[in-house]
C-alpha cells in the first residue's frame, strides 16, 4: 500500500462516520455547538497524534506487532488479543451505525443481515486479495466519494443561511463536550498507520498531521453546511448529513439521495475491510502457525457472526451512544498501545545506553 | 545417440552418413507420409540425400538457386563445406547435426540435404507455401493509421515490426511449444526499454506451458497472465503491426505465434483498452474526446440495464415525473417483471449477436434485420417488452461494441449487475461495482497494477491517460520499470 493509499483508506474509513452522524436521541444541541464540537475533536485528536506522530517520524520502528515482537511474546500475544476485541468493537459499532441506516432510510423496517453480510463478504475478497487491493480499491472510490459530497454541498448553497448558526455553547458545555469526545473516539483511523508501518511504500514520516487536517478540514465543511442549511433542525434528524442530501438536486431530477447515499456504502466496505486486515494480522501474531488465508476466514466468520447477532435499531442505537464504549476502546487502541510500544522503547534504550557505560567503565 | 537401425521414438538421433538407413529413419517416423519428398541426390562427387515436404518451400528457388548450382558446378570432393561455401551461396543456410532437427526443418519450410559419409546436414532457408497476403487488419480498423495488419506467417510478422523499428535494440527469440504441434512462438522486445524480468518470466511461462499444439494465441494466454481468476486479462491483442511497435516502445514483451495473425502483449493494463492508434494520430482534445467517450460507454455498457432496472423497482422517486409516468404506463403493459424482462431481452440479443458472427456474412445481416424488426419492433407491439427497455438494451448493445477487446467480461458483468439491480437496487449496484474493482485491481501482471494509473496514482503517467499531451511534451519514453510498484 502507498503513502496515497493509506490516507485514501484513512479519509473514507473516516468520512463514514460523518457521513452517518447521528445526533444522541436525548441531544439539544444547536447550529454552533456542532462546529465546536468538531474543533474540540480535532484539537484533542492532535493532541492524541503526538505520540503516534513520534513513532511513525522514527525510521527505526517497524510496524505495531513487530515492534511487540521484539520487546517479547507475553506482551506482544495480550496486545494483540485486546487489537483484534477493539477492531471487532469497531466493526459491530460501525455495522450497527450503518443497518440503522438502512433500515430506516434505504429499505425501513426490513431486515439487512443478508445484504451486510454480502457486504463483510466483499471485505473479506478485497483483504483476501491483500492489503494492496484494499489501498488501490480505496484509490479509486476516492474522488467518486469526495465528489458526491462536495456535490451535496454545492447543490444546497442555495439554502446556506448564516442566521442559522446559533452561538455555541448557549446551552452549556456538557453536550458539545459529549460530542466532540464521540467524535474523537470515532478516529480510530489514526492506529491505521502505526499497525502497518512497515507496509507503506514511501514511509510514513510527517504523514499523520497532514492527513488529520484535510480530514477534520473536510469534516468541518460539512458540519458548517449542515449547521448553515439545516440549522437547528440539523439536530432532530436520525442522519443530519441524510437529510442535506435529499435537499440535493440536479436540474429537473430533484431527487439524488439514493444515488449519492448508495455510494457511501464503499465507505463501511473499507472500514470493515481495514478492522478485518488489522484482526486477522494480529490473530497471526497471536497463532503464528494459522495461514494467513485461514486467519483470514476466521476473522471474517467472526465480524459475519456479529452481523447476525446484531439487535433491533433501538437497542442497536442506544449502544451507539454508550460513549464509555467507544472511547475507552479508542483510549487503549488508539493512545495506550502506541505510548507502550514508545515507553518501552525508551527503556530498552536506556538499558542499552547504560549496559554501554558499564561496558566502557569496566574497560 | 548413435544408431545402428530404426529408433522406434523420436529422439535425438545424430546423422553420421549412413544414408540408407537415415532414409529407413525419416520414412519410418513420419510413416511414409504423403507429403515427405525423400529423394537421392548426385552431383559430381557428391552422393546425398534430399528432404522436403510438399507445398512447403518455393519449388522454383529450390531448382534454380540449389540444384541448378550443383549441376552447373559440381562439387570436386564429397565434403558439404564445399557445397556451403563454394557451390550453393545465395540461399541461407545452416548445418545440422540430427535427423530429428532436419525433419522439424524440412516442415517449416526447409530444403534439407544429407551428405554420404558426413555427419552434418544441411538445411536451406527455401519456405514457399501459399499464404495471405498482408491486408488491412478486421478488427482494428484504423482511420489514419498503417493499413498493414498481422498475418499468419510468423516470418512475415517480423519483418512487419522490424520495418517499423530499425533498431538494433529490437530481438527476436524462437522458441518451440507443443509436444506434438512443435509451434513456434517468437518473443519480441526492443532491448534497451523492456524489463529483463519480465522477459525472462515471459520465456519461462512459455517453456514451462504444457502443451500438444498450440493454435491460436488463446491458448498461451492463460499461462501468461495473472494467476487470480479474474474478469479482465492482464494480456494485450494486437492484429496492428504499428500497435505492437509502440507497444514494445513502452516496454512492453510481444509474443508471436507462428499460425495466428493475433499477436498478444504483455503487460497490459485496463487504461490500454481505452487507447487506440488514432488517438496519436488525432489532435489531443479530440482524442481525449474519444477516450472519455470509450470510458463512459464502457460503464454504460455494464451498469446502465442494471441501473434502469434498479430505478424502475426500488427507486421511481429518481424518476422526473414525466418521465417516471412514461416507463410506468409502458412498464404496465408488459407480462414479465422487469428484471426478468432485461434478462430475456439481453440474453435474445446475445444469441442473434452470436448468430451474426458465426453465419455467413450475407446470412448474418439476415439475422440482425430479423433481430431488429421481429424480435424489438413486433416484440413492443405486442406488448411482451416495454418500448423503454428496449432503448436501453440497444443503448447498451451499441455502447459495448465501443470497447470490442473486452466484450466478453462486459456481456456476461451487464448480466450479473441486472440481477443484482433488480435484487438489491442501487446499493446491490454498488456493492457490485466494489466487487468488481476488487477483481480488477487485484490484477498485477508483472508486477503492473491493472489499474495503473489510476491506483496506483502515478501523474506522470497522465499524460496519456484520458487526456494525451501533444507530442512535443510527450516524446519523453514511458518505461515499464517505473510503472512497477
Amino acid at each position: 500500500m502507498t503513502r496515497i493509499q493509506l490516507f485514501t483508506v484513512m479519509f473514507l474509513s473516516r468520512v463514514f462516520i460523518t457521513l452517518l452522524y447521528m445526533p444522541k436521541s436525548t441531544n439539544s444541541l444547536r447550529g454552533g455547538d456542532i462546529i465546536f464540537e468538531i474543533i474540540l475533536a480535532a484539537v484533542v485528536l492532535s493532541v492524541v497524534a503526538i505520540p503516534i506522530n513520534k513513532y511513525l517520524n522514527d525510521e527505526s520502528k517497524k510496524g505495531l506487532l513487530f515492534e511487540l515482537q521484539k520487546k517479547g511474546r507475553p506482551l506482544q500475544i495480550v496486545i494483540s488479543l485486546i487489537i483484534i476485541a477493539g477492531m471487532l468493537i469497531y466493526s459491530l459499532l460501525s455495522i450497527t451505525r450503518f443497518n440503522i441506516f438502512a433500515t430506516t432510510v434505504v429499505f425501513p423496517a426490513s431486515d439487512l443481515r443478508v445484504f451486510l453480510l454480502i457486504m463483510v463478504l466483499c471485505s473479506f475478497y478485497c483483504i483476501f486479495m491483500g492489503l494492496g487491493v484494499l489501498g488501490r480499491t480505496a484509490e479509486i472510490f476516492f474522488p467518486f466519494i469526495a465528489f458526491s459530497v462536495i456535490f451535496v454541498l454545492v447543490s444546497t448553497v442555495g439554502r446556506f443561511e448564516f442566521t442559522n448558526f446559533t452561538p455555541a455553547l448557549y446551552d452549556g458545555i456538557k453536550e458539545p463536550l459529549e460530542h466532540g469526545l464521540i467524535t474523537v473516539s470515532s478516529t480510530v483511523e489514526l492506529f491505521y498507520p502505526v499497525f502497518y508501518k512497515d507496509r507503506i511504500k514511501g514511509g510514513t514520516k510527517n504523514f499523520i498531521y497532514p492527513w488529520l487536517l484535510t480530514t477534520m478540514g473536510f469534516l468541518l465543511a460539512m458540519v458548517i453546511w449542515e449547521g448553515g442549511v439545516l440549522g437547528d433542525y440539523a439536530n432532530t434528524q436520525l442522519f443530519p448529513f441524510f437529510s442535506l442530501t435529499s435537499l440535493s438536486t440536479l436540474g429537473f431530477i430533484e431527487r439524488l439521495d439514493a444515488f449519492i447515499t448508495s455510494s457511501w456504502l464503499v465507505c463501511i466496505f473499507i472500514r470493515v475491510a481495514i478492522f478485518i486486515s488489522i484482526s486477522r494480522d494480529s490473530l497471526k501474531a497471536v497463532f503464528p502457525k494459522i495461514s494467513e488465508k485461514n486467519a483470514t476466514i476466521v476473522m471474517a466468520l467472526t465480524v459475519g457472526l456479529l452481523v447476525l447477532l446484531m439487535r433491533e435499531n433501538y437497542s442497536s442505537r442506544l449502544l451507539l451512544e454508550k460513549i464509555y464504549l467507544a472511547l475507552s476502546t479508542f483510549g487503549v487502541i488508539v493512545v495506550i498501545i502506541p505510548i507502550i510500544t514508545l515507553m518501552r522503547n525508551k527503556n530498552e534504550k536506556d538499558n542499552i545506553n547504560s549496559s554501554n557505560i558499564l561496558a566502557s567503565n569496566n574497560v | 545417440m548413435k544408431y545402428v537401425s530404426v529408433p522406434e521414438k523420436r529422439e535425438d538421433v545424430f546423422i553420421d552418413g549412413n544414408l540408407s538407413l537415415t532414409k529407413s529413419v525419416i520414412e519410418n517416423w513420419t510413416g511414409k507420409s504423403a507429403d515427405v519428398i525423400v529423394k537421392d541426390l548426385i552431383a559430381g562427387k557428391i552422393k546425398g540425400l534430399s528432404l522436403s515436404f510438399d507445398g512447403m518451400y518455393d519449388q522454383l528457388l529450390v531448382a534454380e538457386a540449389i540444384l541448378e548450382p550443383l549441376k552447373r558446378n559440381p562439387p570436386i570432393s564429397n565434403n558439404y563445406e564445399e557445397v556451403l561455401k563454394r557451390v550453393v551461396t545465395q540461399v541461407d543456410s545452416k548445418e545440422i547435426k540430427t535427423i530429428n532437427e532436419a525433419i522439424d526443418d524440412a516442415m517449416a519450410g526447409f530444403f534439407v540435404i544429407f551428405f554420404e559419409g558426413q555427419n552434418t546436414a544441411l538445411s536451406f532457408s527455401v519456405q514457399g507455401f501459399s499464404q495471405r497476403s498482408v491486408e488491412e487488419p478486421e478488427s482494428e480498423t484504423q482511420e489514419r493509421g498503417s493499413k498493414e495488419g498481422f498475418t499468419e506467417n510468423f516470418k512475415v510478422n517480423m519483418t512487419l515490426i522490424r520495418r517499423r523499428l530499425r533498431s538494433p535494440d529490437l530481438r527476436f527469440e524462437i522458441l518451440t511449444t507443443g509436444v506434438t504441434g512443435n509451434n513456434r512462438v517468437c518473443i519480441c522486445s526492443l532491448n534497451e526499454r523492456v524489463d529483463p524480468s519480465i522477459l525472462e518470466e515471459v520465456k519461462n511461462r512459455i517453456e514451462n506451458a504444457e502443451f500438444d499444439t498450440v493454435l491460436s494465441t488463446g491458448y498461451l494466454q492463460p499461462f501468461l497472465d495473472t494467476k487470480y481468476p479474474s474478469f479482465f486479462s492482464g494480456v494485450g491483442l494486437t492484429e496492428r503491426p504499428d500497435t505492437l511497435v509502440a507497444k514494445l516502445c513502452e516496454g512492453k514483451v510481444g509474443i508471436i505465434l507462428d499460425g495466428t495473425p493475433y499477436v498478444i502483449y504483455v503487460p497490459h493494463t485496463f487504461a490500454e483498452n481505452l487507447h487506440s492508434f488514432d488517438d496519436y494520430a488525432e489532435r489531443p482534445f479530440f482524442a481525449a474526446f474519444i477516450r472519455l467517450l470509450k470510458l463512459t460507454s464502457f460503464l454504460i455498457s455494464i451498469l446502465l440495464p442494471g441501473m434502469y432496472v434498479a430505478l424502475a423497482i426500488f427507486h421511481q422517486e429518481l424518476f422526473p415525473g414525466d418521465i417516471l409516468f412514461s416507463i410506468l404506463s409502458q412498464e404496465l403493459k408488459t407480462p414479465f417483471p422487469v428484471m426478468i424482462e432485461a434478462l430475456i431481452i439481453h440474453v435474445i440479443f446475445e444469441v442473434m449477436r452470436e448468430a451474426g458472427l458465426r453465419m455467413p456474412k450475407a446470412v448474418g445481416h439476415a439475422v440482425s434485420i430479423v433481430g431488429a424488426l421481429v424480435i424489438g419492433e413486433a416484440a413492443v407491439t405486442a406488448g411482451l417488452i416495454a418500448a423503454p427497455m428496449l432503448i436501453v438494451v440497444a443503448l447498451t448493445a451499441i455502447s459495448s461494441f465501443v470497447i470490442p477487446q473486452i466484450y466478453g467480461p462486459i456481456a456476461v458483468l451487464r448480466l450479473a449487475f441486472i440481477i443484482i439491480g433488480g435484487t438489491l437496487g442501487f446499493y446491490g449496484i454498488i456493492l457490485g461495482l466494489i466487487a468488481l474493482v476488487i477483481n480488477m485491481t487485484a490484477i498485477s501482471p508483472y508486477g503492473v497494477p491493472y489499474t495503473e494509473p489510476v491506483a496506483p496514482l502515478r501523474l506522470e503517467a497522465f499524460r496519456d491517460f484520458i487526456w494525451r499531451q501533444g507530442w512535443e511534451k510527450m516524446s519523453k519514453k514511458i518505461e515499464v520499470d517505473k510503472m512497477r510498484r
